[in-house]
């Protein structure tokens, strides 16, 4: 399969200690390159790549389309992939609370609006990368700090218990398929 | 013109979940509150925040994981809409203001904001569901008299499962008498207040079919004698005391064996004296056998002694920075 990309390709750092790179396609065509250090924290991609079986020699030849994730959102992802393509593997967490400090360099990286937000973690989500779904969520998490029931409503868009009823019963009161 | 809501129930359950078990424990219960689903999605999590607590003061506070300080360790205060002022005793109020924060030294995480319409019952009710807690670890006085009526104390939490009473800081008898009488279910009983330091004036608690009793704390003098000890009926009790000696206790295991504390299983002895218990002086009398030092789990010397041909204990006497700890244990 070959698709012509649209806009120039965007250019990860050189990867000296790994020169297998691979082509990423975003849904709006444009094109990415990733190491194979960076692209193995994606679970979904690394296993396409091995159910293709791309390897160093064709990799590049072979863009990977990617439908559900669109090129802003893929450059966040790349740039995040790249820079912690070497990290030591995440301790297992002995709760069910996840504690640990969010680096100051991801902090920037997603300080985005809430909607880009959104969209960022439906991607990682899809794109099933571990780390990145942490920070996001911590990121998410955080704007719970100290506030109020109230204040948690507006800032995380909660219906109260009155408008969820009354979804609830528009919901049931439409007519089915049939109807 | 505020920014647009960030739409976390729209995001995938896994998501959500995750962005929930980023939160603080404290914004957890927050975001709890908000409403019936968030309600559930928090129980959905299972968390585990280890025990919770109810204390009665001159409010009433939730604490969870009271003696650790581990993530889910937090007080919640429930304030009255004037303070609870006025002849006593008053009846539990609908609190009108709640804070809640991670400990009382930093006031690390606090949050305070208008009581989202629960009473005091639906808060608890509230915690035990949604962190699936089924047990109340402790209820505690602390104040000379209960501020409360001890009726609507009763009605506000009496249908929880709680599992001791404490009694500390200047606590009074008859305030412990009372809670005894209208919490008469729970299992254990914890005596921490100087208050206290008179078992002849309180051998109706002493009596009382108990899992646990324990008496005594470095704050108070508690004045037991081997008359007090007879009296006790629960399957185990921890006595820390002043005054305990070891003579006094072999007198007491000598009862022992003549069928006295027929409940007792385990048994706690701290000596807080400074005197030297004397193992001849624990033992004299009491038909005993030594415990192989390899067989020993726990640190000191430990002696098997005999009730009767099928009725046998263990005693283990150690010593610690403070004196000494005799242990007895009942063997089944």
């Amino acid at each position: 399969m070959s698709v012509e990309p649209e806009v120039p390709i965007v250019q990860v750092e050189e990867v000296r200690e790994n020169p297998v790179l691979y082509k990423i396609i975003s849904s709006d065509n444009h094109v990415f390159t990733i190491s194979e250090h960076a692209v193995k924290l994606s679970k979904t991609l690394w296993d396409l790549i091995t159910n293709l079986g791309l390897t160093a020699e064709n990799a590049l030849d072979n863009p990977i389309p990617v439908e559900n994730v669109n090129g802003k959102n893929m450059e966040t992802i790349v740039q995040f992939c790249e820079r912690h393509k070497y990290d030591e593997e995440e301790p297992e967490y002995t709760n069910y609370i996840r504690e640990f400090v969010l680096p100051e360099w991801d902090r920037q990286l997603l300080s985005i609006d809430n909607e880009e937000l959104f969209q960022l973690i439906l991607a990682t989500n899809y794109l099933d990368i571990q780390k990145l779904m942490d920070y996001c969520c911590r990121v998410i998490g955080d704007m719970a700090k100290d506030k109020t029931p109230e204040e948690l409503r507006i800032i995380y868009g909660i219906p109260t218990d009155a408008e969820d009823d009354a979804l609830e019963r528009s919901a049931s009161d439409s007519p089915g398929p049939s109807g | 013109m505020s920014a647009p809501s960030f739409p976390l129930l729209r995001l995938p359950e896994k998501a959500s979940d995750l962005v929930i078990q980023c939160m603080e424990f404290i914004d957890i219960v927050t975001f709890s509150v908000a409403s019936k689903k968030t309600k559930e999605i928090v129980r959905s999590l299972n968390l585990d925040i280890g025990r919770i607590a109810l204390t009665v003061n001159d409010i009433i506070k939730i604490r969870v994981d009271p003696d650790e300080d581990g993530p889910s360790s937090m007080v919640w205060s429930f304030h009255p809409e004037k303070d609870n002022v006025g002849s006593e005793p008053i009846p539990v109020y609908l609190p009108a203001r709640v804070t809640g924060m991670r400990d009382f030294m930093t006031r690390r995480n606090f949050v305070e904001y208008e009581n989202p319409g629960l009473s005091i019952q639906e808060w608890v009710d509230h915690f035990q569901y949604i962190f699936s807690i089924e047990e109340i670890d402790y209820l505690s006085f602390a104040n000379e008299t209960c501020k409360f009526d001890w009726i609507s104390l009763k009605d506000a939490l009496g249908k929880f499962n709680i599992n001791t009473l404490f009694f500390h800081d200047v606590c009074g008898l008859e305030c412990a008498q009372m809670a005894l009488k209208h919490f008469s279910s729970v299992s254990s009983v914890s005596v921490f207040s100087p208050r206290f330091n008179d078992p002849s004036r309180y051998s109706d608690i002493l009596i009382q079919n108990l899992d646990l009793l324990t008496l005594g704390h470095e704050d108070m003098f508690l004045r037991i004698g081997l008359d007090d000890l007879l009296l006790m009926n629960s399957k185990a009790v921890s006595i820390q005391s002043p005054t305990l000696t070891d003579k006094m206790v072999n007198r007491f295991f000598k009862h022992w064996t003549r069928g006295s504390n027929p409940r007792m299983e385990v048994a706690h002895f701290a000596f807080v004296n400074d005197g030297v218990v004397n193992k001849e002086i624990m033992l004299k009398g009491l038909r005993y056998q030594e415990v192989p030092l390899d067989e020993v789990v726990g640190n000191g010397e430990k002696y098997t002694i005999w009730q009767n041909d099928r009725t046998v204990g263990t005693i283990r006497i150690h010593q610690t920075d403070q004196g000494y700890d005799v242990f007895f244990q009942l063997l089944k």
